[in-house]
């Protein structure tokens, strides 16, 4: 068969330019790392990939979420701490002061409850890093516990902030003070109010002394439970987090594998594809030269 | 006998100077594009009749003739055509590829971004300077919508005008064909011996380079013009005379060019009567690709906008004030076929998000009944009144009989999306409660991330853009596997026409040699006539 002069450069070069195309789209992978340079290259896989990052972003989220709920919660952790062993003191105070009492005794103690009382009144407004109040419900701008002459008064509500921590599971992230500290009936600042006006009133007979401070104690040992009860279930949450942030991990070490198996190059097969082309595009350099050097005219003299 | 010797002689030389002038003009051109190599046809010249017999009376070139196979170029032609379309559909298709190559440019991490920061907004809703990071990722996530959108409007007005420049060419192709249709029959009129061939390669390189535009066929007549029709058979050629293709806006859609032939009169020519070449590649791009990639886009980011409208109107405000409307949705397009009535007019409005597809929609009146017919699967309702809802979309209008309409619901849904809300007190991240830290409605905004809503509430913005971005990556795959195999069709069938018709120098040199050789032996023979001639003439002294 007769094969035109054109044929064989047309045929020599785009051969050797579908090699240098072939070659240049290996440097791409190879410098990217990346086996996916554009979608077509594996539609499934781009697609596939997108999810994945997709998850793991959102799972990066909930990360960030969770940390801003441990953040809150160990304020609330070591608040309730503070709280509890505040109750305990005054526990300490009012049963030592059970028996008969001299008017000036009466005096220390009553300052040293007005001192806690104050003490409580301040942890109950205790801010969070981003100044919003801890014990305020939704409104947690407002200073929610107000001194007064019976005690303090609540100017939240008993809302609770809720935040989304895992795909299923929003986690409480505030305590509501009146749920802390007025729950059940039992208003843990009339209490110490009620007994310090008792201790205070000179007119006050001894009898009804023992009486205000059995009552004082009795209603500090109930507000006592029930922070304590908070507490223990922030601790819960807090375990909680831990576990969720446990998962969590773990997920994103998996979508990363996933995210490496669907889009990353395999090195070694890559550079030893790119050796292969080399020496193929060498040989067809040199023999396209040797093939077009060759002419009858260079024989003619 | 001594003349004819010479005359023999001369004769020969003669012929041997017409082969190397042949071969000197294959040589010339042995790069040009479209030429044909030519040779000579010799025969022996008529002999005399001696009464002792025929003596020979030389050689005679009776014609050069270029050496072509009509039915390799018609093979060539047609393998072209085909595979120029693919080209062309391919390289508006790579560009969509490339432009979803770029994970950090596409819409998963803008869309994410906001996402990100409802969820801050979640953490301490009352917070500043967490509401304008949602502002502000709103705006970034919108104009992402905005860039991909515009991107895909640029290669629709790329297309509008390759489809411009290709029908011009087309039409100067047509002429230039006629023209030569013209010289080329008067030559053979003169003397149908001898063929005007470099004309002929002209005409039909022509014809080539208008078949990588359009699908073009020729038919040879008797006085060796061509006539040469366009794709389904419309016209181009006929003897000495040329139409041309030109461009007109849509009847139906006033932003889409559309190629029509220009005859006695400009007749708009469906995308499907002009197949293969570089027009038949975008018209195909356009109708099968473009349209639905942009409506898809757009669907995403309606039903996005849309949804999330919907439930930040079901919040407050830090001022007690129920929430508005966060984006402006984009209205659905509608275009008034020309021909319509002069008091036509026709509404469509978005009532539920979830339920819009992406496609195109056309409303045609029949007199009795409205006919609603969704473009993507032809699918058709027929209705006695309006208003009515078709997929989410409520239609309503004034027609008389004839008037149709072209809705596109979410065409421009990703280039003119915008942000309804600057003031970030506007954002409505509680309930009715209050309350500073009320992020109950933010709460309900993150859900929608990962809450079916495409599509019948099916599928989530995320997978409705991995399905887009998937699709886009399986039809330019297609097209790349469908192009190579077109290609090596192409590259085989020019390899065996050009073993035919092209130069082979080495051929050439060896024919030069040949030549050169008759040529001397030729001028032997006269020098010998010369001699006896001479030993003639010396019998006198």
């Amino acid at each position: 068969m007769r094969i035109s002069t054109n044929t064989i450069y047309q045929a020599g070069i785009s051969k050797i330019g579908s090699l240098q195309a072939e070659q240049s789209r290996l440097q791409q992978q190879i410098s990217s790392g990346k086996r996916i340079l554009t979608p077509s290259d594996d539609p499934l896989a781009a697609s596939r990939a997108l999810e994945v990052s997709h998850a793991q972003s959102v799972n990066a989220m909930y990360a960030s979420n969770r940390s801003i709920a441990n953040t809150n919660l160990t304020g609330l952790d070591i608040s309730l701490g503070s709280i509890t062993e505040l109750l305990q003191t005054t526990q300490v105070t009012l049963v030592g002061a059970a028996g008969t009492l001299s008017t000036e005794q009466k005096n220390t103690v009553a300052i040293q409850l007005t001192a806690q009382l104050e003490t409580l009144i301040g942890l109950a407004n205790t801010q969070d890093s981003a100044g919003n109040y801890m014990y305020a419900g939704y409104q947690n701008r407002t200073k929610p516990f107000t001194a007064t002459a019976t005690g303090a008064t609540y100017n939240g509500d008993s809302n609770q902030q809720l935040l989304q921590v895992e795909g299923q599971r929003q986690l409480v992230v505030n305590a509501p003070g009146d749920s802390v500290f007025q729950a059940g009936g039992n208003d843990v600042f009339s209490a110490f109010s009620d007994i310090i006006t008792i201790l205070n009133n000179p007119a006050s007979t001894p009898a009804a002394v023992q009486a205000g401070v059995a009552t004082a104690i009795s209603s500090i040992k109930t507000a006592t439970n029930t922070v304590a009860a908070v507490w223990s279930s922030v601790g819960t949450r807090l375990n909680e987090l831990d576990a969720l942030n446990d998962v969590g991990s773990s997920r994103d070490l998996q979508y990363t594998e996933a995210l490496s198996d669907l889009q990353d190059l395999d090195y070694a097969q890559a550079l030893s594809d790119l050796t292969q082309k080399q020496t193929i595009l060498e040989a067809a350099q040199k023999s396209f030269v040797t093939i077009t050097g060759l002419s009858l005219f260079d024989f003619i003299r | 006998m001594g003349t004819s010797i010479l005359n023999i002689g001369k004769s020969a030389l003669a012929a041997a100077q017409v082969g190397i002038s042949v071969t000197g003009h294959n040589i010339a051109n042995a790069s040009t594009p479209g030429y044909s190599r030519q040779e000579i046809v010799q025969r022996a010249a008529e002999a005399q009749d001696y009464g002792f017999g025929f003596l020979g009376q030389g050689t005679q070139v009776s014609q050069v003739k270029r050496v072509f196979n009509e039915f390799t170029v018609k093979q060539l032609n047609s393998a072209q055509t085909s595979s120029s379309a693919t080209n062309a559909y391919a390289a508006q298709m790579r560009q969509i590829d490339n432009m979803l190559a770029d994970s950090a440019a596409g819409l998963s991490p803008a869309l994410q971004a906001f996402f990100s920061s409802v969820q801050g907004l979640s953490s301490n809703p009352g917070d500043a300077a967490t509401r304008q990071s949602v502002i502000s990722k709103a705006q970034s996530l919108v104009n992402r919508f905005q860039s991909l959108g515009s991107r895909l409007d640029e290669l629709r007005q790329g297309v509008n005008s390759e489809l411009t420049n290709s029908t011009r060419l087309v039409t100067t192709y047509a002429s230039q064909i006629a023209q030569l249709n013209d010289s080329i029959s008067k030559t053979i009129a003169a003397n149908p011996n001898s063929l005007p061939n470099d004309l002929m390669d002209q005409r039909d390189l022509l014809v080539s380079e208008m078949n990588k535009l359009v699908k073009t066929e020729v038919y040879t007549q008797d006085d060796g013009g061509y006539n040469v029709f366009v794709g389904n058979g419309v016209p181009l050629v006929v003897g000495g005379k040329s139409y041309g293709l030109t461009t007109v806006c849509s009847t139906t859609d006033t932003s889409r060019l559309e190629v029509a032939y220009v005859g006695n009169t400009t007749e708009p020519l469906g995308d499907n009567s002009l197949p293969g070449g570089v027009i038949g590649g975008l018209l195909q791009f356009r109708s099968g690709s473009l349209d639905s990639i942009q409506n898809q886009l757009g669907q995403i980011a309606t039903v996005f906008a849309q949804t999330f409208n919907t439930q930040h109107q079901l919040g407050f405000d830090p001022a007690g004030v129920a929430g508005g409307a966060f984006f402006n949705v984009p209205s659905p397009k509608i275009y008034g076929d020309v021909a319509n009535s002069g008091g036509a007019t026709l509404s469509v409005s978005i009532s539920s998000a979830t339920a819009i597809t992406s496609s195109d929609y056309r409303v045609k009146y029949d007199g009795t009944n409205y006919n609603i017919t969704r473009i993507s699967d032809g699918s058709v309702q027929s209705f006695a009144s309006l208003p009515q809802t078709v997929d989410g979309l409520t239609i309503n209008g004034t027609m008389s009989s004839g008037d149709s309409f072209l809705v596109q619901p979410t065409r421009n849904g990703a280039t003119l999306l915008s942000l309804a809300i600057t003031d970030t007190s506007k954002i409505a991240a509680s309930d009715a409660t209050g309350g500073n830290g009320n992020n109950r409605n933010a709460l309900l905004l993150i859900a929608l991330q990962n809450t079916g809503t495409l599509n019948n509430s099916t599928t989530s913005y995320e997978s409705a853009f991995g399905q887009l971005v998937s699709s886009v990556g399986i039809k330019t795959n297609e097209l790349r596997v469908i192009g190579a195999a077109e290609e090596a069709m192409v590259a085989q069938t020019t390899a065996t026409q050009q073993s035919e018709s092209g130069v082979n120098l080495d051929e050439e040199a060896t024919n030069l040699l040949r030549y050169q050789q008759a040529y001397q032996a030729a001028g032997k023979v006269m020098q010998i006539a010369d001699t006896l001639f001479n030993t003639l003439l010396a019998l006198g002294h």
